[in-house]
């Protein structure tokens, strides 16, 4: 209950901790209020900590801000909420009001965080620093500015980079992408090991789903991930010919048995493995690797490349037993296994089903290539070869049979070249090799001569699927094709390996096993199941995510883990990567992708040798370095490697919050001025340009630069000049407001320039001087005594010489007269301050009004400061007028003095004693009596 | 006059640090150099050689060198490189 005695949890909500929103909750704490303050940034203190030092005295606006910042910090009647946003308030009666609110993830633990700032320089992201007004780079993990209260990291994400986000196996892209851009390419693959095994496989096979989500796509085309991973990989192995690490030391004493090798065993295994527990492997075949080993050919996927990612999974003790088929799930778990993991993919291709097809010389595409991958490949040299199907196995076989000589090799599928499943690049590749590809074809049967197979009759196909996009072809049997054919392969899809289970675990109808999609638990208790088998037929890093996905649920399985929701993939939306794109395209350089070489078509079909060649250093580094880094953080981890605090945690989420107060105070600030809507003064066209804020922070002990020098070059200034009303008392802008505090701003800037270097020359070019608050003219006279020019004229228009230098053009009012021209070498726009539009969205029940240029209305500011036409809603300081800050200061004690009293009224009273009999006519009475 | 119509997409400029510091680290082992000389020696704009320079320096991979008040620039090291 707050002190009012309301029922309420705070007496206050003051929404901003700039210096009037910490002023209020300061003095309202001290009368015994209850106060909520909640501040959008990571730090309290607003713009004033981030000044120089303040006017007309020259005090340090650190030393007299940081104290208040650590006071409402730790004052006992107020909590402080940074880096949150209050939502929304709503009245709820008796003059209280409901407040829902957003606490930001910061992802950083601050109980934990010492602000020791080591996740900076490890980051790998920078972006513009907003606390140096954009003049210098941040990291993405970063502490706010040196003086921030409270001093805690945070990191700065928008959401998962597409390419993170649309990875199967959890692979994060952009983070091995932003450390091969900053040259840190073993980091980048320790940083892919982590999240996900067969490093090298997935950079040669991988179908790339990150790259079709690339938001580089929308301008010159994607990052060539899959060609960054081959080239880091690549680079890792040449200098790691073995894996760095061992088996884990803690063991967990548990066993688990995996049911197949393929890319989801192995992955279940390698992360099992890494756990602790003792993983067996069982693999029919006489080699591991399955689909990797005897699916894919040599030319897109080297088997020493295999057997090195191989090595990493073995390195953590896994074993694998070749030749040794599983047939019995049940046998398996009794034979001492805690845990079962089926992951037996397909066993082969679907039949053909036509007359014809026992013929010698038709082949199923597997066998095809599991022989073409063993050594024993069938003798198709010199021989018209058909492939029937549309998907990768048929390209892959079709393209495998002209490197062993083949004469011919045409390819039928039913779809059309749009809805051919393989990928369009792969089916562009098998052409240039010298397939010919023949769409919306059918099998009718197979044709034999002399006990062979010597043809193909093809049936015209007219579709495809239904209107619910389900396979089911149609075909038009009057139009029939026979085509001349020795060599037939067949690669019209793939069955699960499923049989062997049949009797133990439930199947679905086409043979996959039925799982539990979010665990993977199967119908048999401690056995689950993930891969082709379950999903069928599928991408390797679709299989290697299950594998990841099973090896989480296992864990949880075999640690008895109470079942509070916890889910496997908890990742953040994803970054809108339109709006990313956009604000790369805002004079943004054109960067076009690097191809990727491959050899001449004449030189691949010689051998299996791989066709495609690595990027090299430089290709590799510059084509990271055209990611747009659309989540900003890259999830590269760096940070969590760097922090000794153990304080990153890139799992926090937002949190929501509501509550209830019985007062709410509205301390937004302002906005400043976007100098750039004033083009002639040429702010984000030229260096060095900048704006008022902006010469603040250069002037700071805690500046962007290591001194006083300009934007350019890093010359120290010599001749300098600030453009007052720079987007203020000016129609064209609409805003014909005075700023108030832009001539004292600058004369401040002035003065400090002349100490920071005392032989620059200074001039100030006004209109008129505003010099109004105590000991403020006497501020002005002392810039003149310093020697500070005043230029008395409008400036029309600036413009950049060569050097970077500028010339100001201005009518000279006081002098000769007329237009006139001075050279500089830096120009401080004197931007103004705005009203910030940011409270009124906060009422979605009706908003305090505005008042004629749009800032919240006082109802009374001679009588009743601080009041809003919405009772129990209270104005501070700039949100209500432009204020320096010993005005805001003195408007936010006004302010909080009303508030109080509002409180006060609102405090419950003892019911009078009704005596209906006296009480027939209304009297007036004086409202303090009333009170009383 | 530059007839600039405006300065590159400060997010990209930014971004350019992290590529191109080994390149800046690679001139300032040469010995200590102002930003137009880095800019010549990088053929680079000066603008942007100074955003790299200062993130260099606010994370500790350069430090800048005292100047003379008759100097208009600094010059910037390599700081001790960690390993």
């Amino acid at each position: 209950m707050a002190a009012d005695g309301a029922k309420t949890d705070y007496d206050v909500l003051v929404v901003g901790a700039g210096v009037g929103g910490m002023e209020s909750a300061l003095t309202l704490g001290d009368m015994g209020f209850k106060v909520l303050v909640v501040e959008k940034e990571p730090s309290v203190g607003g713009r004033m900590i981030l000044l120089s030092k303040v006017f007309p005295t020259l005090d340090c606006a650190s030393c007299i801000s940081t104290p208040k910042m650590a006071a409402v910090n730790n004052h006992p009647n107020v909590r402080t909420l940074v880096y949150s946003e209050v939502d929304d308030i709503t009245p709820v009666g008796d003059g209280a009001f409901k407040v829902r609110l957003t606490r930001k993830p910061t992802f950083v633990d601050a109980a934990k965080c010492t602000g020791c700032a080591l996740c900076e320089p490890a980051c790998t992201v920078a972006v513009p620093d907003e606390f140096n007004y954009d003049l210098a780079a941040r990291r993405a993990a970063h502490i706010a500015f040196p003086q921030a209260v409270p001093k805690k990291a945070i990191i700065t994400r928008v959401g998962t980079s597409p390419c993170s986000f649309s990875c199967p196996a959890g692979v994060k892209p952009h983070g091995y992408i932003s450390l091969v851009r900053s040259g840190q390419y073993d980091k980048a693959f320790r940083q892919h090991l982590d999240d996900a095994p067969l490093v090298g496989v997935l950079s040669r096979a991988c179908y790339a789903p990150c790259e079709d989500q690339c938001s580089r796509a929308e301008l010159e085309g994607t990052v060539p991930i899959r060609g960054i991973k081959r080239f880091m990989a690549d680079r890792y192995y040449a200098g790691h010919p073995a894996p760095e690490y061992g088996p884990p030391t803690e063991r967990r004493g548990q066993r688990v048995a995996v049911v197949g090798s393929g890319p989801a065993g192995l992955a279940a295994a390698f992360f099992l493995g890494r756990n602790g527990y003792d993983v067996t492997v069982f693999e029919a075949d006489r080699e591991p690797g399955g689909i990797m080993r005897w699916g894919i050919p040599s030319y897109r996927l080297p088997k020493e490349v295999l057997a090195r990612d191989l090595a990493n999974i073995t390195a953590l003790g896994v074993r694998i037993e070749t030749a040794h088929p599983v047939t019995s799930l049940k046998a398996l778990r009794e034979s001492g296994f805690d845990a079962v993991f089926v992951a037996a993919g397909d066993r082969g291709g679907r039949k053909l089903s036509v007359p014809g097809e026992e013929l010698p010389g038709v082949i199923d595409s597997m066998e095809f290539l599991h022989r073409v991958n063993d050594g024993q490949a069938p003798d198709v040299a010199g021989k018209a070869v058909v492939v029937i199907g549309g998907g990768n196995v048929a390209i892959d076989s079709a393209r495998s049979a002209l490197r062993l000589g083949a004469r011919s090799v045409r390819l039928y599928c039913l779809e059309s070249r749009t809805e051919m499943p393989a990928h369009p690049w792969e089916v562009q590749e098998a052409e240039d090799e010298g397939v010919v590809i023949t769409n919306s074809w059918g099998v009718g049967q197979v044709v034999g001569y002399d006990r062979r197979v010597s043809g193909v009759e093809l049936i015209r196909c007219t579709s495809v699927f239904d209107a619910e996009h389900r396979f089911r072809p149609t075909f038009d049997p009057t139009v029939r094709e026979t085509v001349p054919g020795e060599v037939l392969i067949t690669a019209i899809g793939l069955s699960p390996n499923t049989q062997a289970f049949a009797t133990e675990l439930a199947l679905r109808r086409n043979g996959t096993i039925e799982v539990d999609p979010e665990t993977l638990a199967t119908s048999m208790a401690g056995v689950f199941a993930g891969g082709d088998a379950v999903t069928g037929p599928t991408m390797i890093v679709t299989s290697i995510g299950q594998g990841k996905r099973a090896a989480f649920h296992i864990d949880r399985f075999l640690r008895k883990a109470p079942d509070d929701g916890l889910r496997f993939d908890d990742r953040l939306p994803v970054a809108d990567r339109s709006a990313v794109a956009a604000r790369a395209r805002e004079h943004g350089t054109r960067r076009d992708p690097i191809p990727i070489v491959r050899l001449p078509v004449a030189e691949r079909l010689t051998s299996f040798a791989p066709y495609e060649l690595a990027m090299g250093e430089a290709a590799a580094r510059a084509s990271a370095n055209r990611c747009l880094d659309c989540g900003v953080c890259s999830e590269c981890r760096e940070c969590v490697a760097a922090c000794p605090a153990d304080a990153i945690d890139l799992d926090m989420r937002a949190r929501h919050e509501a509550v209830t107060v019985g007062s709410v105070a509205l301390a937004t600030g302002f906005s400043p001025f976007d100098a750039r809507q004033k083009p002639a003064f040429g702010f984000g066209r030229f260096a060095n340009v900048i704006t008022g804020p902006q010469m603040d922070r250069i002037l700071a002990p805690t500046r962007p630069f290591n001194a006083v020098v300009r934007p350019s070059d890093g010359k120290a200034p010599t001749n300098v000049a600030f453009l007052l009303c720079a987007g203020s008392r000016d129609e064209q802008v609409g805003n014909r407001l005075c700023s108030r505090v832009c001539c004292m701003y600058s004369m401040k800037q002035a003065q400090l320039l002349m100490g920071a270097i005392p032989l620059a020359d200074v001039t100030i070019y006004y209109i008129d001087i505003r010099a109004f608050g105590k000991g403020y003219e006497e501020f002005f006279q002392q810039t003149k005594g310093m020697g500070v020019y005043f230029t008395r004229g409008k400036v029309s228009r600036v413009e950049e010489t060569d050097s970077n230098d500028l010339i100001v053009h201005y009518e000279d009012i006081e002098g000769d007269g007329g237009p006139k021209e001075a050279r500089h070498d830096l120009v401080v726009l004197a931007t103004g301050l705005l009203p910030n539009q940011g409270a009124f969205r906060l009422f979605p029940e009706g908003a305090p009004e505005k008042d004629a240029h749009s800032y919240v209305r006082e109802t009374n500011e001679e009588l009743e400061p601080g009041r809003t036409s919405l009772p129990g809603v209270f104005v501070i300081g700039s949100a209500t007028a432009v204020r320096d800050i010993p005005d805001t200061i003195l408007h936010s004690e006004a302010a909080s003095a009303q508030i109080a009293a509002y409180l006060k009224r609102r405090e419950p009273k003892p019911p009078l004693p009704i005596e209906p009999a006296s009480i027939e006519v209304p009297v007036l009475v004086p409202r303090a009596e009333a009170k009383a | 006059m530059t007839g600039k119509e405006y300065l590159r997409n400060l997010g990209e400029v930014l971004r350019d640090e992290l590529y191109e510091r080994d390149r800046v680290a690679a001139a300032l082992r040469e010995g200590p150099k102002t930003i137009p000389e880095l800019a010549t020696t990088l053929r680079v704009p000066a603008p942007e050689v100074t955003k790299w320079v200062m993130a260099m320096r606010r994370y500790g991979r350069v430090r800048d060198l005292p100047k003379a008040r008759s100097e208009d620039y600094y010059r910037y090291q390599l700081a001790e490189e960690t390993p």
